[in-house]
């Protein structure tokens, strides 16, 4: 499971579920996994007059969610089709949720 | 977690349970411990769960690929996004930190993100935001 950090602890936050795989806020729901990148990514989760958005550029902060960069384990094995060298692959690891951090900001509406 | 001890070599240490990596520390695993767990429950520890927070930045020093990212909420909200901070680097250890390698980030109402483009550890800033008309 993630961890969640509240910005101010006491403060109402914005309604949301949380499972391993996943996030609610509204009508928005960020899945950890498809958001995963080879660089270290940031999930920001807004709320303006139009509700709740991700990726836009207007209103307040709800949620924050960082999912670390992939990684990868490099396998040896086979070689080049074009040089006849050994070759390795390299192949994706799962992203593990409890590395994932929410971190959910006060909430007002 | 880890930190700096002598001239290039690190020292291992475990927080208490629940307590943050103190300052000059960097986490590297994050133990999830069950509860109930005591040396009868589970003698070899194998309900906990280790999760690796490791930084790894396989393109440095040309580009940073994690850089770190905290998040900085107003007090008091601003009536737009348009906002202007000036910000002042306080101290850094390890490397110098200037105040053009802090890049603001997702620019809100009621805060922004931050990330750190330096080598820098412990950087303390001093912040001001404005806003004309606001």
């Amino acid at each position: 499971m993630p961890m969640i950090n509240l910005i101010q602890p006491g403060a109402r936050v914005a309604p949301f579920a949380v499972t391993d795989a996943a996030l609610t806020i509204g009508d928005v729901v960020v899945t950890f996994a498809d958001e995963q990148q080879d660089t270290s990514a940031e999930v920001v989760i807004r709320h303006s007059a139009a509700g709740f958005a991700v990726g836009s550029d207007d209103g307040a902060i709800v949620a924050v969610v960082r999912i670390p960069a992939r990684q990868y384990v490099e396998t040896e094995g086979g070689t080049d089709p074009m040089s006849g060298e050994p070759a390795s692959t390299r192949e994706a690891l799962p992203l593990d949720t409890n590395a994932v951090t929410i971190e959910l900001w006060p909430f007002a509406g | 977690m880890a930190h700096p001890h002598g001239s290039g070599t690190y020292k291992l240490a475990v927080t208490a349970i629940g307590q943050s990596v103190p300052d000059n520390g960097i986490e590297i695993y994050r133990l999830t411990i069950p509860a109930g767990s005591t040396d009868a429950t589970d003698p070899y520890l194998a309900n906990v769960t280790l999760t690796d927070v490791r930084r790894i930045e396989v393109g440095y020093p040309e580009m940073l690929d994690s850089p770190p990212s905290v998040s900085l909420a107003f007090t008091r909200p601003m009536r737009g996004t348009d906002w202007r901070m000036d910000i002042d680097v306080v101290s850094s250890t390890g490397a110098p930190c200037r105040a053009d390698q802090i890049v603001i980030t997702n620019r809100a109402t009621n805060g922004c993100t931050l990330w750190l483009g330096s080598a820098a550890d412990d950087v303390r800033i001093r912040w001001q935001a404005t806003r004309l008309h606001d």
